[in-house]
């Protein structure tokens, strides 16, 4: 027998770890990462120890109820729509078989490409008085009849618009809960007598209520950042108090403060969806197999159709259909050139963004990996919350922290005084993007990583690797759809990002999402239908893309 | 020389779980180690910390009278030198089979490291499977493309962390002789964690018993059989009777009893003899090669008895001990 031992190739044992060899080096560059995205949060927290002005007091008395109770209705009346709109489909498309049941499934997730302001926007003009709806009514069945349309630019509208756009965040954590779970639970219920309906209530509902809870932050947490949707309507709450103190009274204490109790409330939330989900984890075995899919033949397959289709209609088809209506009227009126430098440097500043994200995520993640210690734990825990905050908020904290730093780099003379280094420029709103959507990243980085037991590192620690080779050549190919889902769904993110953008770009600097928004804001709405609807195309980009990941691993 | 030197070795997991008691070892060249115990007695702890994948809490560990793991400081696992084949294979799902097997021998040129890849492969008798994809392996061909994969680059020593817990019965032991052949072939230092009598016995020069992270007995594989130190050790390799002191003058048994008092006899080494103490046979259970006997003595006591023919149930009959193989 040949002897492998003949060639001399001998593992020579090596010297002791260095401290930094010893995985600390991850865990010191991911700290430093850490500190960098939570420093503008930890300002904000700090400058809340400065007087607050009399504009505070005013706001106290008078607004403060005024906005908790916006936000608080906007939050809830939201969540409402959502879970209406998201689990009985995501049920219907899991369980069963019906007309048109693959594509739905793949749709039912698409109205996340549609920005809410534009949404909004799309709402407001297809029910307002010179709107299709109206104007048809009118020609047709006279004025009465046109009044009995309702009126959306309330509280009650842009809950409705909301839903109807940030449903897929319920939608695909219950379907992907729904794809994940094991046949025999159902089975093991169908064997004992129980129908679809019983079995969806009494043995599939409560497992999947971390799933919807999960997405239900989601929810909440876009719509308390909302600022384009809820300020068109006319709705007072945080979001547009917070603009309202910092953009046109400039009172940056109050913006602050606002900033700081938003936080507070929001954190509360979220803690109690922590709470909520307890010792509950995901059991991800490695055996499941598919639900088999009872049909639904006659009537009621396509009821089963139609609810499966009417989110779509409201967050997807409508908006692009009145976007489509207006760019078809304003098409002759576009500045090409104008609109194409407009989107390249949208794009640009999305990609960087997406890319520094991408890389901050692996950072963080991997060096958890690498060296467990709670520090690092609580870092990326926090690093991670930064989705959580609203977009004003660190938007606000960004400005200030960079105009500190400004006044540093000043009196030490690294740059000439009257030059702005760090506040107010695009480096600014990179980081202002990576605060806010490190978590968009790292997330299904993390789920990547957690895919990849930990044995396939000690595999590869075994044959000679090392961490860093270890990422390059066992997780990276691993983790290619992550991170192509990561860096997609950040991109698009940042794209359509408004109230962070609208208070931190430079002077005179435009993106596709402010473009579009002020435009509507200045009732030239048709005018800003093109530039919608170049966001909505690139949303759903990104959505095919998230989803062909999803879908191929867990479905086919 | 010594390939292997454990001193004083404590590991004690965060939370406070202790995993491992000031464990001693020492493992020569060439030799083939087995570390048993029930789950959870820490020898896969044990494993993991030569392998350098755990820190130890106190103590050190040696390779080649080389320190790599100390209160001083440890040498990581990717330096050491050891290879692992692990449980469930912890094959690369995104490399073919060829990949996997050559990527421990970084570093060497491209013909070398295609020359060693086919002759890992022929060695665990997969020629020609290089191309193929982990998913498209039975169980068994990816536990040998594991084994391939940690074998290429020339190891002094490899870790075996329950190999062939995966495997069925029939595969089980044919790759159990084949990783046994390769190791014994190439000298290769070995340490064999597993939970199955049968592995430690047929395979081990010696076998390391753990019991909540100590180590209760070390020796070969017939002294563990034959004279084990406690009713642990003795059922880890079988059934064993637990013979009180009170009636074992009479049945025969001689030397010191276990720890506890009482006298470890094997089924093997009573019989049923009527110059013997008496009993009635309460139960019998076909073994394949023999029968099992259980018989409840006059004296209350329960025992097992080995026998070649099938006793009668309700029969009664004496026992007694057949030759002097009892505790120490």
């Amino acid at each position: 027998m040949a002897l492998i031992a003949t060639t001399t190739h001998r593992y020579e044992i090596g010297p002791m770890a260095s401290w930094w060899r010893h995985r600390l080096g991850w865990a010191f560059t991911a700290v430093l990462l850490g500190i960098v995205v939570l420093a503008p949060l930890a300002y904000i927290g700090v400058s809340l120890l400065s007087p607050a002005g009399d504009g505070w007091r005013h706001i106290q008395e008078h607004l403060l109820s005024r906005y908790l109770k916006g936000t608080g209705a906007v939050v809830l009346l939201t969540m409402g729509w959502t879970t209406l709109f998201a689990v009985v489909p995501a049920w219907l498309v899991a369980a069963f078989q019906f007309p048109g049941r693959r594509a739905l499934s793949w749709l039912l997730a698409s109205p996340l490409a549609v920005p809410s302001y534009i949404a909004a926007i799309a709402w407001a003009g297809l029910l307002d008085f010179t709107g299709p709806i109206q104007t048809t009514l009118r020609t047709h069945l006279g004025n009465d009849a046109a009044r009995l349309v309702p009126d959306i630019m309330n509280v009650w509208g842009v809950s409705f618009v909301l839903g109807s756009v940030l449903y897929p965040y319920v939608y695909v954590t219950t379907r992907a809960a729904l794809l994940r779970q094991t046949a025999t639970l159902i089975e093991a219920a169908r064997c004992l007598g129980a129908g679809p309906s019983r079995a969806f209530l009494e043995v599939v509902l409560p497992t999947l209520r971390p799933a919807i809870v999960a997405g239900l932050a989601l929810v909440l947490m876009e719509s308390v950042n909302d600022y384009g949707a809820v300020h068109y309507y006319g709705v007072d709450t945080f979001t547009t108090g917070i603009f309202r103190s910092w953009l046109a009274l400039g009172d940056v204490a109050s913006a602050i403060r606002l900033a700081a109790v938003l936080l507070v409330v929001t954190a509360f939330a979220l803690g109690m969806e922590r709470l909520a989900r307890g010792r509950q984890r995901f059991d991800d075995a490695g055996t499941t197999r598919p639900l088999s899919r009872w049909h639904l033949t006659g009537i009621r397959g396509w009821l089963a159709t139609l609810a499966c289709t009417t989110p779509v209609l409201a967050g997807l088809v409508i908006p692009v259909w009145m976007l489509t209506r207006w760019t078809v009227r304003t098409y002759d009126g576009i500045v090409w050139t104008e609109f194409l430098e407009l989107t390249v440097r949208s794009v640009a500043l999305a990609a960087t963004a997406a890319f520094v994200v991408v890389i901050g995520g692996v950072i963080l993640s991997y060096a958890r990996r690498v060296k467990h210690t709670p520090l690092l734990s609580g870092i990326t825990g926090l690093a991670g919350a930064g989705y959580a905050v609203p977009g004003a908020v660190i938007a606000v904290g960004v400005f200030s922290l960079g105009a500190v730093l400004d006044g540093l780099c000043h009196s030490t003379g690294l740059v000439p005084v009257g030059t702005l280094f760090v506040g107010g420029s695009v480096g600014a709103l990179i980081w202002a993007y990576s605060v806010r959507f490190l978590a968009v990243g790292l997330q299904p980085i993390d789920a990547g990583f957690t895919r990849q037991g930990p044995v396939l590192d000690e595999a590869a620690r075994t044959l000679g690797a090392g961490p860093l080779r270890a990422l390059i050549s066992v997780h990276a190919p691993l983790l290619r759809g992550s991170l192509a889902g990561a860096a997609t769904l950040a991109f698009v993110d940042v794209l359509k990002e408004l109230p962070l953008t609208l208070i931190l770009r430079p002077f005179d600097f435009a993106t596709l999402a402010t473009h579009t928004y002020e435009l509507a804001s200045e009732e030239m709405v048709p005018a800003s239908a093109p530039g919608a609807l170049l966001l909505v195309g690139f949303g759903l980009v990104a959505v095919a893309v998230a989803q062909r990941g999803l879908l191929s691993r867990q479905e086919r | 020389m010594t390939a292997v030197q454990i001193q004083g070795l404590g590991k004690v997991y965060r939370g406070g779980t202790r995993a491992l008691h000031s464990v001693d070892l020492q493992v020569s060249e060439g030799e083939i180690v087995a570390v048993v115990g029930e789950s959870g007695c820490g020898k896969s702890t044990l494993l993991r910390v030569v392998a350098g994948l755990e820190d130890a809490t106190e103590g050190a560990v040696a390779l080649f009278e080389q320190t790599v793991t100390s209160p001083a400081g440890t040498v990581p696992t990717e330096r050491r030198g050891v290879a692992m084949v692990f449980q469930d294979h912890a094959l690369f799902p995104h490399l073919r089979v060829h990949a996997n097997v050559a990527f421990g021998l970084r570093g060497l040129p491209r013909s070398q490291k295609q020359a060693r890849v086919s002759e890992a492969l022929g060695l665990v008798g997969l020629p020609g499977l290089g191309d193929r994809y982990i998913h498209e392996l039975s169980g068994g061909q990816r536990q040998r493309v594991a084994l391939a994969r940690a074998l290429a680059p020339t190891p002094r020593i490899v870790l075996l962390d329950e190999p062939l817990s995966s495997l069925d019965e029939r595969l089980r032991s044919a790759l159990r002789d084949d990783i046994l052949r390769l190791l014994r072939a190439r000298g290769t230092t070995a340490l064999w964690v597993t939970h199955r009598a049968e592995d430690a016995l047929t395979v081990a020069d010696r076998s390391v018993v753990l019991e909540s992270g100590l180590v209760v007995q070390v020796g070969a594989p017939e002294a563990l059989y034959h004279r084990p130190v406690s009713r642990y050790v003795a059922r880890m390799f079988g059934p064993v009777n637990a013979i009180p002191a009170s009636i074992a003058p009479r049945l025969g048994v001689e030397g010191a009893p276990a720890a506890d008092g009482a006298h470890l006899v094997r089924p093997e080494a009573l019989v049923l003899h009527p110059d013997g103490l008496f009993g009635v046979i309460a139960a019998r259970r076909y073994r394949g090669t023999g029968y099992m006997a259980e018989i409840t003595l006059d004296s209350g006591d329960t025992v097992l008895v080995a026998t070649a023919s099938a006793p009668t149930v309700g029969t009664a009959v004496g026992v007694r001990c057949r030759s002097i193989t009892s505790a120490s």
